[in-house]
């Protein structure tokens, strides 16, 4: 309210402006008589003179009109443009490679209104995103689930020897196992999807991420007999998320381990480059074949010839998701039959 | 949504006997706030497909569409205007002019178009770039990494539609090379950019959300993930 009254006010001043400026030039032009009726014998140099008097406030008048004008088109454009776009229509007059004012304003202004779709567009996508979640979950879930409810059937309906009884119970043990650990993945899972994870990001050593990440996977790589080398300055500092680095560094171990045959090797190289620092996990198991490097990143992927060992296909998933979350990103090489180098990187000055 | 769609197009140079079929038709959709990198051996029509994208240059036959206008109905001084305010351009030797700052060359794109620059734009593009420190310098100062850094910036600064790297890290060795393209995926992801690139790089390719590859001037369909 204020602000109008405001507006008003200052119109106001504008239109009593305009007598001013009338009675300014009339008393200027009555001087200039004056002056020349006492200074100019010749009476056509006086009225030439008076007529260019006369004339300047007259150009300036209809220089100014053509102004106004200008800018009332420019507003009545912009107000055109914004109704058209409130009613979802391509805008009339719109000529967006035109070296004009009005043609600027309208391609932003539709540059906006396109950002403002891309977010509707966007959590339509998330919708869809959410409903392929709750598919991939209750497909994942539904064969432990069976394979619990055919062994409890089991288990209740038949007379089974102690042995036997303690072998379905050990299976089931297992199933419930892996549903524990499916369910884990999947709580991860939906946090990256849905962006509900916070990263607490801290200027802090690679070297105990590194560390702790390998401590985790050190009771499998052992049993194994695979060893894993690190090579790592324990100067080396990158602003990222302990936690989370440390999760998708050992998911990638994990990966290494779980195909590196026994015997095998594991190596662990850190280099800082100017922008990121480079994480090498290189190991000596059965590689990749380069038509699956994409493939190997998708949510429960799992290679036709691995089917055979434990996982559900997330890891690697869940270990570009949290890379990616923190501005780094993660590439493959691989040569099949000899081994598999994970490379990732990090921001060195993330925030 | 798709930002660039191509259709059936066709780009030849030449006449008779002698005539180049760089591009031999291409039907291509490339999505919106995408990453899609462009790989293909040496002659097979990567640069001709980026200069056909960009307005460079006009399709013997077939449409290109960008942000829903058809190139081909635009006059030359519409395509110029076109380049200017919607694709941005980064290019193998960065083309920054050597007596202009580096905050100069990076708001040389809004100068040609009268246009005010969008200050806190300006400053998380040099914060994400680490050109913060080097805005008064001048491109010889800076090392080669930087120098296209400063040409991303520059290509980033117009808020285009479409930004197009024709092998961006092409001179560099391996560790700048992933610098630099790391650098400008993060930034195009940051700020909502569609960003095609195009290299013969498999690793630089493992960035992109999608890899198209060309041979002979035509998509080899299998290989498009």
């Amino acid at each position: 309210m204020k602000k109008l009254t405001n507006c008003s006010e200052q119109n106001c001043r504008y239109s009593r402006r305009g007598p001013d400026i009338l009675l300014f030039v009339i008393a200027f032009l009555l001087i200039l008589l004056c002056v020349l009726w006492d200074y100019i014998p010749p009476s056509w140099i006086r009225i030439v003179i008076l007529a260019c008097g006369g004339a300047v406030p007259g150009l300036v008048f209809l220089w100014r009109q053509r102004q106004r004008r200008q800018q009332s088109d420019l507003a009545n454009t912009v107000c055109e443009t914004i109704d058209a776009l409130m009613d979802d229509r391509e805008p009339e007059n719109y000529h967006p490679y035109e070296d004009s004012q009005v043609s600027k304003v309208q391609g932003k202004l539709l540059q906006y209104y396109d950002r403002m779709q891309e977010g509707r567009r966007q959590s339509e996508q998330d919708k869809q995103t959410i409903q392929e979640l709750v598919s991939d979950i209750s497909h994942q879930v539904k064969t432990p689930v069976a394979n619990i409810q055919m062994f409890t059937n089991i288990l209740q309906q038949h007379q089974l020897s102690e042995e036997k009884r303690a072998e379905f119970l050990a299976t089931m043990a297992a199933q419930i196992n892996k549903l524990d650990f499916l369910m884990q993945s999947l709580i991860k899972m939906s946090r990256l999807e849905t962006g509900t994870f916070t990263l607490h990001m801290e200027s802090q050593s690679l070297y105990h991420t590194i560390a702790q990440a390998v401590n985790s996977v050190w009771g499998k790589a052992d049993l194994k007999n695979i060893q894993i080398d690190v090579e790592c300055d324990s100067d080396t500092i990158v602003r990222h998320d302990i936690k989370w680095t440390a999760e998708a560094l050992e998911n990638i171990l994990d990966n290494a381990v779980k195909y590196t045959p026994e015997g095998g090797s594991i190596r662990v190289t850190v280099r800082p480059w100017q922008f990121y620092t480079r994480i090498d996990i290189a190991d000596t198991g059965i590689g990749i074949a380069a038509e699956h490097y994409n493939d190997i990143f998708k949510r429960f992927y799992r290679a036709q010839e691995v089917s055979a060992e434990e996982g559900v296909g997330l890891g690697l998933y869940l270990a570009r998701g949290i890379l990616t979350r923190q501005k780094g990103y993660i590439t493959v090489s691989s040569e099949p039959g000899t081994g598999t180098t994970f490379s990732v990187f990090m921001l060195n000055y993330s925030s | 949504m798709d930002i660039v769609t191509i259709h059936n197009v066709k780009k030849y140079f030449g006449k008779g006997p002698r005539q180049v079929r760089a591009i031999d038709g291409v039907s291509l959709s490339i999505e919106k706030s995408r990453f899609t990198a462009i790989v293909g051996a040496s002659g097979s029509g990567k640069t001709t497909l980026l200069n056909l994208i960009g307005g460079l240059y006009e399709p013997t036959e077939g449409t290109v569409i960008v942000d829903g206008i058809n190139l081909s109905v635009l006059t030359e001084e519409q395509l110029t205007i076109f380049r200017r305010r919607k694709v941005g351009f980064v290019f193998q030797d960065y083309n920054l002019v050597p007596e202009l700052t580096i905050r100069e060359n990076i708001l040389f794109p809004l100068a040609l178009d009268d246009s005010c620059p969008d200050q806190m734009f300006f400053a998380q593009i040099v914060e994400a770039l680490g050109l913060k420190e080097q805005l008064e310098r001048f491109p010889y100062m800076l090392s080669g990494g930087g120098q296209q850094c400063t040409a991303i910036a520059r290509a980033l600064i117009t808020k285009p539609s479409v930004v197009l790297a024709d092998e961006p890290t092409g001179s560099f060795d391996a560790r700048t090379s992933q610098n630099v393209a790391g650098l400008l995926k993060m930034t195009a992801e940051t700020f909502h950019q569609t960003l095609i690139m195009i290299t013969h790089n498999q690793e630089l390719a493992q960035l992109a959300d999608r890899v198209v590859r060309l041979q002979d001037g035509r998509v080899v369909p299998s290989a498009t993930s």
